[in-house]
């Protein structure tokens, strides 16, 4: 890398979206806002194999040794790329508890963007990738992983060129007027949803605490179940509304447990904005976000629940409320930090009650991770507080795994007891669930 | 679905498939009229955008009931399904 000119890669709406939220967190004492992915492999896992793909792959990717220059009030936040960064690789002994280490790296108190752990043991060996979401968003955190599983597959290949797998795409329109227009159905939601005052489980200021998880994993006949049901639910092929209906009513039944009178939920999805099956790029967060509510009457039945988030999801498309947000968070990432700091407090409490994302099919075409075959994998990313939850779903070999992250203190263990048995009962008895 | 304002083309599976190529999935790897979309990663966004540019750009409106599996599995598919509709009197 010696001799290579620095680059400047300036960060995409979504990633100043992300800063300011990780300064927030930063400034509320949660920690930077990072996330941790689990690989459960079988037997054959190689230590020499990982360690000599992550330097190939830090050595490829001068991104990942980058520093943040903010510059002067106005002008837009960037990386400035420098050295290889030093992927860490840690090992810890057999009998270390794999979730106890996932909490402590969802703390986030180490160094760089990326780093492995790893709890060997000889039938089933533990891989741990923590990861900055400055960074990566879930699709890219896959693309990491199988790039690095491809190097370790091919030991004896020469290192991989340099790569510049960045650039976060945004809507080309020009002129003041046409963006104004272009930026109107995003403003129209957000003033919409922002009057409604959603119920969030922990609004400032609440006990700041840890960040935790809990997993809910499903077989694979529970799994083909589920997906029947939510294709049955939706009356097709969408299984976003339905999943996010189950989350969104779970947390209305620790609302009414706690006695609190009916409010409407809202929670932002995440839409890809990568093609389907793209190789690139893997840095920065390329998505684009839609917005979604329910009011206590909607969230009775399932199934009407579900019905109603895909009219809204049809509305939104229809209306490219998704593209809308990406002009809108272009234009944004000139905002001054303190500003980009006092959206991010007005809105995070109110238009957002809980995180959600199923992101599908994990790590679909990769099967073997430095000589062990993959047996399964999930993503937990830490949650800010407010609103202080999240539901996280993925698939493997065709077992659903759902991660539920909060921060200490903003759920009981009965209230989270309440929401796994809830989200485990809509999933699987879909079209019987009214409450 | 309603009937299509405009004429659908006579090679409607392949106009099908380059437009659904170039719009949703990586260039790299092209989409034919027989590609099953759901193996290639078509998801509820996709799924969702697809009928939108359908409505765009031949004026076909996507019923909530018509959005199955069956219909939008494979360009040929959804041409299969456009044409039927095509020939349905209103």
């Amino acid at each position: 890398m010696t001799g290579v000119r620095p680059r400047r890669v300036p960060l995409g709406g979504c990633d100043c979206y992300l800063l300011a939220l990780e300064d927030q967190m930063l400034r509320a004492g949660q920690g930077r806002h990072v996330g941790v992915t689990f690989l459960e492999t079988g037997a054959g896992f190689s230590l020499q194999h990982l360690t000599r793909a992550a330097e190939q792959f830090a050595a490829s990717h001068p991104l990942l040794g980058a520093r943040l220059k903010r510059g002067l009030p106005g002008t837009i936040p960037r990386w400035i790329t420098g050295a290889p960064a030093n992927i860490e690789v840690c090992g810890h002994p057999e009998n270390t508890d794999p979730h106890t280490l996932a909490e402590s790296l969802l703390a986030g108190h180490w160094n760089g963007f990326l780093r492995f752990d790893f709890v060997p043991a000889a039938e089933r060996t533990i891989i741990l990738m923590s990861w900055s979401h400055l960074f990566f968003d879930a699709r890219g955190v896959e693309m990491t992983l199988a790039e690095i599983a491809g190097l370790a597959a091919a030991p004896n290949s020469p290192p991989p060129p340099l790569r510049e797998s960045w650039g976060a795409y945004a809507p080309t329109i020009k002129g003041l007027t046409h963006k104004f227009f272009a930026v109107r159905p995003f403003t129209d939601r957000y003033y919409e949803l922002k009057r409604s005052h959603a119920a969030v489980i922990a609004p400032p200021p609440a006990t700041l605490g840890r960040s935790k998880f809990r997993l809910l994993h499903f077989t694979a006949d529970e799994t083909a179940q589920i997906n029947e049901n939510a294709r049955h639910t939706t009356g097709g092929i969408f299984l976003m509304p339905h999943f996010l209906a189950v989350v969104m009513r779970a947390h209305a039944a620790v609302f009414a447990s706690r006695g609190d009178a009916p409010r409407p939920l809202q929670c932002a999805i995440s839409a890809q904005v990568r093609k389907r099956g793209a190789k690139d790029p893997i840095f920065q967060n390329q998505i684009s976000q839609l917005f979604f509510t329910l009011t206590p009457n909607e969230m009775k039945s399932l199934p009407h629940a579900a019905l109603a988030l895909q009219d809204q999801f049809m509305t939104m498309t229809k209306k490219k409320t998704d593209i809308a947000f990406l002009v809108m968070a272009n234009w944004m990432r000139r905002l001054p930090a303190f500003a980009y700091r006092r959206f991010i407090r007005r809105t995070a409490g109110s238009h957002t009650s809980f995180y959600h994302a199923h992101t599908g099919a994990f790590l679909p075409n990769t099967s073997v991770f430095c000589d062990a075959p993959i047996l399964n994998g999930w993503h937990i990313p830490a949650v800010s507080q407010p609103p202080g939850t999240g539901a996280f779903f993925s698939e493997k070999n065709g077992r659903l795994t759902m991660s539920f992250s909060w921060r200490e203190g903003s759920v009981t263990p009965a209230e989270t007891d309440l929401i796994f048995n809830r989200i485990r009962t809509d999933l699987l008895d879909a079209n019987d669930a009214v409450s | 679905m309603n009937r299509p304002h405009t004429p659908l083309p006579s090679d409607l599976e392949v106009a099908l498939a380059t437009l659904i190529g170039e719009n949703l999935f990586d260039p790299a790897e092209p989409v034919t009229a027989h590609t099953d979309l759901f193996e290639r990663g078509l998801d509820s966004m996709g799924i969702m955008q697809l009928a939108i540019l359908l409505e765009e750009k031949w004026g076909a409106a996507i019923s909530p009931e018509d959005f199955t599996e069956e219909h939008f599995k494979t360009p040929a598919a959804l041409a299969a399904f456009m044409r039927q509709r095509a020939e349905t009197p209103q």
